[in-house]
């Protein structure tokens, strides 16, 4: 019992590191930009098709192919908000939520078409290692995913907490208008937000792809994942996410294990919806701007 | 004069519509409606799917159609339940087709099939595997492939007949346990088996339910873990037939594992898991690796599919659907070329094929429900990259093995 | 220095801003009066840039600056202290401080120009790594006009300085802006405490329904203020000019 528990812990944890590396880009977004991306898990899934057209095309390992991956997203964010998110910022949530879930279909479509319905795999020497540490066991990839999001967040605290830029991403996130007459470009600071949103959820995709599979639909899962992992932690709030995306993941091996597999969705929608009803900031939220894009 | 000239061009205009109208085509050809799910979550084995009936069709009109009339698929995109009852509605209605084939997915199919039904249109499923379909009492409902129950029967007796004795146990010594996806399709299954395994005296020590879509599958090991099982029967979809594989080996499940068709036969479980595939079983329709004396045909569509789509087969789906194309044909063939329901269904009973002679193997006789009961599905076992088929022993390319 | 000729300005289809002038010299202390409504924050914002002149201009050393973005206008050297005071209130006090430098220009001499703001609101120095959101009122204005001189403004305008704050405290804010036009920098001041503002004016401009009625020497309409507001009843320090 005991065993079981320490590794249903540790399995649950490992998970929720993805999760709060996902949810943070999504967050990121939101808090700055003050969209609800639904197209998040969908640049995910570009993130994993490139990994894997590296690797199978040049061989290239995935944890090298981050250095392409991340600054190729990074772009195409800056992409996405410059081309489809500013010509419509300002209108009703509804428009942007429609033009996010365009952009999803879109890039799910595109994906079907170019690579087929297939799940694309590879296969590298450290795939399928496992570390076995005593009473539990650890896959190799799935803990370097699970310490590179925690490094990650290490260095996104850092930056947004010391650096003028990450300190004017905050500014605009708690009130764009006085962010301006500091001079702060707001636009700018959009771009580099949807950038930065975007390259995290690349390198989610590029951490996961040594134990998971590409395919067109694989991000919708994961937007959802994202989304009910920034409402637990708070719309904005970065500590939150940490906190509920490794909630979520223990919650989701806890109940899967002791109760049943069948209810662990239902266990932390439960939970996102019971939160939603009573605390609607989150955790630690800040609830600032979920007026704006149609939350409350 | 001007005047005279434009009507002369509405005149030529309107005549060649209506030379090219389909109502003028259907005289010369044979019109079959294929509902398949081509975009969407189900798209990959859609495609497949169709894909197999489509090189029929292509095979059928180059060796002279039917009866010397050229056959055309009206193809319709149906990637959910919806539209695969409404995409069967406008074919019927608006296309005018009078029979239809599909759909690969048993949801799909129930939804399409009973649309056709109620116009009293054919309706020919040629992979969905839901017992239900044919079980509705719909008239002109058929089916040409394998029912889930089944693959069940299949998969209990390769337990009982081959893995107990080659583990040195009684069958009622053999544990089992079951994991399945938690839609329609993997419950019923799931519980299909369970009787199956209580009639045939197996020992069931855990049966664990999980959302297919599930990015996480530590909890479901864990639990079989812990009722340390021999063997492990999987209901699954592709993505977490892989995930189940990959998990068990992170969280030290040894248990030997059958899949029960889907996620376990496709290429991509043995491109994601390499070396983590061998040696898992799977149920399945009829796949590539088996005694081609057993299913003539056979390697003549594989070629064809390779030169038509420039790749392998990703799966025994478009077999399938291509074998039960060509039953249709062949059934339309009989009933002289009308798509009358009356005549199809009379000429559907009345054909009859025996096993190992069509390229899937499976034998041709349908019952009153419409079912096709002469097919049966295969063992087939990941060995090297290649999914072999290993039982029932007429259909064998090797003998099963159990690998450590 | 600035000049403010004509500008109107409307909110869809109302028009908060009819006709507004009035200039601001080098090194002048402004104060812009109204009763509630008539405008004057719309004013500010209107030449800080947050909020397009749909006519008139606005010149800056004799150059127009009405089409300009509100980030630019900052980097010009007009700084805009809004109602409100608009601190980051999730950030500390250090770094509202610091994004106040955010303009190139400013940021170059940010250690310098935060030493000077310790030494105008010494109770900041204390509380520089508090969050803006935890500060008493009378410390978030002063966070707020210390964020405002970090840019290192040449026109720095102030919007309701002394709103909701203890007479003590309005005293102190006073005596700050007093050393801020000391220094050399032009303060457009918009306040609630009449009196207290013409005294230290140089010159006022009431507004009225979002037109100028009045623009010349803080002088002259300190008499006749001083005599209205008795005639009117109202207490110096209310919100009326009339
Ligand atoms: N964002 C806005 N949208 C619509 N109308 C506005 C907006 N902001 C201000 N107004 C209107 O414009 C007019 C002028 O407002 P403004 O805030 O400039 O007045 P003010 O002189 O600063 O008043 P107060 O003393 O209350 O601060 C008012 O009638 C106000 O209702
Ligand atoms: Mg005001």
């Amino acid at each position: 019992m005991f065993e079981l528990t320490l590794q249903a812990i540790v399995s649950g944890l490992l998970v929720g590191g993805v999760y709060a590396l996902m949810a943070a880009g999504l967050n990121l977004i939101f808090g700055v930009v003050r969209i609800i991306n639904f197209a998040h898990g969908d640049l995910m899934m570009v993130a994993m098709y490139a990994v894997y057209w590296l690797f199978t095309l040049s061989g290239i390992d995935p944890y090298v192919a981050v250095l392409v991956v991340a600054p190729a997203l990074f772009l195409l964010g800056v992409f996405l908000q410059r081309v489809v998110i500013r010509p419509i910022q300002g209108s009703s949530p509804l428009m942007i939520i429609f033009a996010t879930v365009a952009v999803s279909l879109v890039l799910q479509n595109l994906a079907l078409m170019l690579f087929q319905g297939d799940f694309r795999s590879v296969q590298t020497s450290y795939s399928i290692a496992v570390l076995d540490a005593g009473p539990v066991l650890v896959s190799v990839p799935r803990l370097i995913a699970f310490a590179a999001s925690i490094l990650l967040f290490a260095g996104l605290f850092l930056f947004l907490r010391y650096t003028y830029v990450g300190k004017a991403l905050r500014a605009v996130a708690e009130n764009r208008t006085v962010a301006r007459l500091m001079g702060i470009r707001v636009e700018r600071i959009y771009l580099l937000a949807f950038g930065l949103g975007s390259a995290l959820a690349g390198i989610a995709g590029v951490l996961m792809m040594p134990f998971a599979s590409a395919y067109p639909t694989v991000g919708t899962i994961y937007t959802l994942l994202a989304f009910v992992v920034v409402v637990l932690g708070g719309l904005g709030s970065m500590e939150g996410t940490v906190v509920a995306g490794l909630a979520v993941g223990l919650i989701e091996t806890l109940t899967g294990t002791f109760i049943s597999p069948a209810v662990k969705e239902i266990a932390y929608f439960g939970l996102f919806i019971v939160i939603l009803l009573i605390r609607p900031q989150g955790f630690f939220g800040l609830g600032k701007g979920t007026e704006e894009v149609g939350l409350k | 004069m001007k005047r005279a000239g434009t009507i002369a061009g509405v005149l030529i205009l309107l005549l060649g519509a209506l030379l090219l109208s389909p109502a003028a085509l259907a005289q010369q050809e044979i019109r079959i409606g294929a509902i398949y799910p081509r975009s969407g979550s189900l798209a990959l084995l859609g495609e497949e799917s169709w894909r197999g009936a489509e090189i029929a069709r292509q095979e059928r009109n180059e060796a002279g159609g039917i009866l010397g009339r050229q056959i055309v698929f009206v193809n319709a995109d149906a990637p959910n339940v919806n539209a695969a009852r409404s995409e069967a509605e406008r074919l019927i209605s608006q296309q005018g087709v009078q029979l239809l084939i599909g759909t690969y997915s048993s949801a799909l199919s129930m939804a399409a099939s009973e649309a056709a039904a109620r116009r009293g249109v054919t309706f020919f499923e040629l992979g969905a595997i839901s017992d239900g379909i044919t079980q509705r009492g719909y008239k002109t409902v058929f089916r040409t492939n394998p029912t889930a129950s089944m693959f069940v029967a299949a998969q209990m007796a390769f337990l009982r007949d081959w893995m107990a004795p080659q583990m040195g146990k009684e069958p009622e010594q053999l544990r089992v346990a079951i994991a399945h996806e938690d839609s329609d399709y993997g419950t019923s299954v799931a519980e299909n088996m369970r009787r199956e395994a209580e009639r045939l005296g197996l020992n069931l020590v855990s049966v664990q339910p999980y959302s297919s879509t599930s990015t996480d599958l530590s909890s479901v090991i864990l639990r079989l873990r812990a009722a340390s099982p021999d063997v492990i029967v999987a209901v699954s979809y592709a993505q977490d037939a892989i995930l189940l594989q990959r998990q068990a080996h992170e969280l030290g499940l040894r248990s030997k594992v059958v899949g029960t068709g889907g996620g376990h036969s496709l290429s991509s479980f043995y491109e994601a898991l390499g070396d983590l595939a061998e040696g898992v079983f799977n149920v399945d329709f009829t796949q590539y690796e088996v005694n081609t004396a057993f299913t003539p045909g056979l390697e003549e569509f594989r070629e064809r599919y390779r030169a038509t789509f420039g790749e392998e087969p990703r799966s025994g789906h478009s077999l399938a659907n291509y074998m039960g194309a060509h039953v249709l044909f062949d059934i339309i063939e009989r009933s002289g070329g009308s798509l009358d329901p009356e005549r199809i269904r009379a000429s559907t009973l009345s054909y009859v094929v025996r096993p190992g002679q069509l390229a899937t193997g499976w034998g041709v006789r349908f019952d009153e429900t419409g079912q096709n009961v002469g097919a049966t599905p295969l063992v087939t076992q990941w060995r090297g990259g290649k999914l072999v088929t290993v039982w029932p022993e007429q259909a064998a390319v090797m003998a099963p093995v159990l690998i450590e | 220095m600035l000049k403010v000729e004509h500008i109107a300005v409307s909110y869809g289809e109302f028009e908060a801003l009819t006709d507004v002038s009035f200039e601001v010299n080098e090194g002048e202390l402004v104060t812009l009066l109204g009763v509630n409504g008539a405008g004057k924050t719309t004013t500010l914002r209107a030449i800080s840039g947050i909020v397009p002149a749909r006519s008139g201009t606005i010149t800056y050393d004799g150059r127009p600056i009405h089409k300009l973005e509100a980030e630019d206008i900052v980097e010009l050297g007009i700084v805009h202290v809004p109602e409100g005071r608009g601190l980051f209130g999730t950030l500390t006090v250090r770094e509202n401080l610091e994004l106040g430098a955010y303009t190139a220009r400013a940021r170059r001499r940010a250690s310098e120009s935060m030493e000077m703001v310790f030494q105008l609101f010494p109770v900041l120095k204390q509380r520089q790594s508090q969050l803006a959101g935890s500060l008493s009122g009378g410390e978030q204005q002063m966070c707020a006009i210390g964020r405002g001189l970090m840019a290192r403004p040449r026109l720095l305008m102030i919007d309701e300085m002394s709103l909701g704050l203890a007479p003590v405290l309005v005293q102190k804010m006073f005596e700050a802006v007093g050393q801020i036009v000391r220094a050399g920098v032009s303060v457009l001041l918009v306040e609630q405490h009449i009196r207290h503002s013409i005294r230290i004016a140089d010159r006022a401009c009431v507004l009225e329904k979002g037109r100028t009625v009045k623009f010349g020497p803080a002088r002259e309409l300190a008499d006749q203020i001083h005599f209205q507001s008795l005639y009117l009843g109202a207490a110096a320090g209310g919100g009326s000019s009339e």
